[in-house]
């Protein structure tokens, strides 16, 4: 999770401050300046370029044509909705997976992870295609529910948002899992236990100590998936088929058909601000978690 | 080495208001090691036994197995002569109290207090108020509306006490409960615990690391190692009777005599057993350098004073026996007029207190 240092509330800084706030930060410059150079001026050349037009005139037309064509709030949507069906795929089969896997001894612990890691060491693309051998209209699964006699006709089950999803889902579920399960494993064992020696069921006592105790993981993992999701561009090109627009397939089109860097830039820009607000509302999700119910 | 259960000194006036608990032969292995090896052991009604014992004695093992988290090999419990050995945890209704406390990290300490009486389907007026009751008990109820990590040791620990007893269980099971905690504030708390339980009266095991803690707060002490009992006595009877060297080293500071010891240096007593027979125990606290004034015909030792120091309410005395072994005394008293002319190196007679002597056998 993104945390920046907090900053001194009591500005201005004094300058000999400020020297001491560099001297004594000369170690993290090189990183600093990697991420200056390479993420927040290309971001700052983005916002540039977004508001130009073709001749090169400062113009808010990029982001006119963004709220005026309806096809971009179609792709926006499309985007979030597909996300967020990927973050939901995630938590369904994440938690009860994580909740097994944090209680597991070390040893079954450490070779079940090195499972759920493994798929991340495989190519995006290789895994995108092999899910199209097994959905596709003569893929592996329609074949067999044809010979079992269950189907008649090939199911639609590839190039569209369920593949899409299903995919991506594939990809992200490894994310979601890794902060679920260390939150989850660093729950005290004692707390269920003392909750159980009180009379809770192991269910109650799932729902009531376990689960609110994983929550930052289990938000952090949503967070992490959601946001990633939204960039997504590989697997929806593939399992949609060209039925399920993204934004960065958009973007990628407004850039090799029409050469536009305004007019992808602008949808650039939009989409970091829709990141950015989506970090917000956790951060402040987090600290009502954290700090919600005190009240002294 | 097994004991017989001694007489009971249940605490007066309460025997009837917790339930009594019948282990017997119970046993637990994890793979070829034996943890608890039939282990029988019988609480009365109210009464509070502690545990005692080193890591390892199996101590912790049997409270859980109580508890209901372990499920031993063999062996039953009953409560009040019901057979609950395979019944769970959570239909056990004993209060238990963790170590590190277990309090719940996401909720206050009054969400913490409420949470058995919700489980309880206590109506919510009736549970806020049994629930500040309990932390009225443990003088907390300032501090409902706080949150956990805002709680200092000492105040978790009673949380965790308000919580384990608000729901008026009829045993009470506490796993070290104040270890955690500084000298000052333990020694506060087990007298709190102490009186809490003589007026409440709920059966209480209490395992413990600590032999004045079990000492203190206790109306029997139970001294545990590899998995079986060594003795079990009030605390007093415990200490001054132990039935073996191993009890005798355990509790406190035990000097052992062999009876070949015995014959070469001490004086005033008259042989009585074979070169293979029990160990003569003393306590250091029962032994000094002036006569013991209710000792008519005295018991003494002849040793070279090795280093003496002032402690306060004693004076640690280090000697060297007549055999060659060194040992350290603490005398309550030192005659006052010789107190400077005793030096290192020098010669002198250590009084051991008659009604102190007290034979154990080996293990």
């Amino acid at each position: 999770m993104v945390s920046l240092p907090a900053p001194d509330s009591r500005a201005p800084l004094a300058l000999h401050r400020l020297t001491g706030f560099v001297l004594g930060r000369i170690g993290v410059m090189p990183a600093l300046l990697t991420v200056g150079v390479f993420v927040l001026l290309p971001c700052l050349w983005l916002v540039w370029l977004s508001v130009l037009d073709r001749s090169g005139a400062l113009s808010g037309e990029n982001y006119a044509r963004l709220i005026e064509q309806a096809s971009y709030r179609r792709i926006f949507l499309i985007t979030f909705r597909v996300s967020f069906e990927t973050v939901l795929c995630c938590l369904v089969l994440g938690i009860p997976f994580a909740s097994y896997v944090a209680k597991l001894p070390p040893r079954a612990f450490g070779l079940v992870m090195a499972a759920v890691l493994f798929p991340l060491w495989t190519s995006l693309l290789v895994r995108a295609y092999a899910w199209l051998v097994i959905l596709q209209r003569n893929g592996l699964l329609n074949t067999w529910l044809q010979d079992w006699g269950l189907i008649d006709a090939p199911l639609p089950l590839a190039f569209n948002e369920f593949a899409t999803v299903l995919g991506m889902t594939h990809i992200m579920l490894p994310i979601f899992l890794l902060p679920t399960i260390s939150a989850m494993r660093s729950v005290d064992g004692n707390l269920l236990k003392a909750s159980e020696s009180m009379g809770a069921s192991g269910l109650r006592t799932y729902l009531s100590v376990f689960l609110p105790l994983s929550l930052s993981g289990i938000l952090a993992g949503t967070i992490l998936v959601f946001v990633m999701s939204l960039g997504f561009y590989v697997t929806p090109a593939i399992l949609g088929g060209g039925n399920v627009q993204v934004i960065s397939m958009r973007i990628a089109r407004s850039l090799s058909t029409y050469s536009n860097f305004g007019a992808s830039s602008a949808i650039g820009v939009v989409l970091l601000i829709c990141v950015f607000a989506v970090l917000g509302l956790s951060l402040l999700l987090r600290r009502r978690l954290s700090g919600g119910k005190e009240t002294k | 080495m097994k004991m017989d259960t001694p007489s009971i000194h249940p605490h007066p006036g309460l025997a009837g208001v917790g339930k009594s608990v019948e282990i017997t032969a119970l046993r637990k292995t994890y793979g070829k090691h034996v943890v608890l090896d039939d282990v029988s052991l019988t609480l009365q009604r109210g009464e509070f036994l502690a545990i005692l014992g080193a890591s390892g004695s199996g101590k912790s093992t049997l409270l859980m197995a109580l508890a209901g988290f372990v499920e031993a090999d063999s062996g039953s419990i009953r409560l009040d002569g019901r057979d609950i050995t395979h019944l769970p945890a959570n239909k056990r209704g004993f209060g238990v109290m963790f170590q590190n406390y277990a309090l719940f990290p996401h909720m206050t300490v009054l969400e913490n207090i409420l949470y058995p009486l919700k489980l309880r389907r206590v109506p919510r007026p009736e549970a806020v108020e049994r629930a500040m009751a309990a932390l009225a008990t443990v003088k907390l109820d300032h501090l409902a509306a706080r949150r956990i990590d805002a709680l200092s040791g000492g105040q978790r620990q009673r949380v965790a006490l308000a919580r384990a007893i608000v729901y008026e269980p009829e045993i009470l099971l506490m796993d070290e409960p104040l270890s955690a905690l500084d000298k000052s504030l333990r020694e506060e708390m087990q007298i709190e615990i102490r009186e809490l339980h003589e007026k409440l009266g709920i059966t209480t095991l209490y395992v413990t690391h600590d032999q004045r803690e079990a000492l203190t707060i206790a109306d029997r002490v139970a001294v545990m190692r590899d998995g079986r009992f060594e003795q079990i006595a009030p605390p007093e009877e415990i200490y001054r009777r132990p039935s073996s060297a191993f009890v005798a080293e355990f509790l406190g500071e035990a000097i052992l005599f062999d009876p070949e010891e015995q014959a070469q240096i001490l004086s005033g007593l008259p042989a009585e057993h074979d070169s293979d027979g029990p160990l003569l125990m003393m306590r250091s606290e029962d032994m000094q350098l002036v006569p013991w004034v209710e000792d008519a015909a005295p018991v003494t030792l002849t040793a070279e004073l090795r280093d003496i120091v002032f402690q306060g309410d004693s004076w640690l005395v280090k000697l060297r026996l007549g055999t060659g072994r060194e040992i350290a005394i603490r005398a309550q008293r030192v005659s006052s007029s010789r107190i400077e002319t005793l030096a290192p190196g020098q010669s002198c007679t250590v009084y051991l207190r008659r009604d102190a002597l007290h034979y154990v056998g080996r293990s």
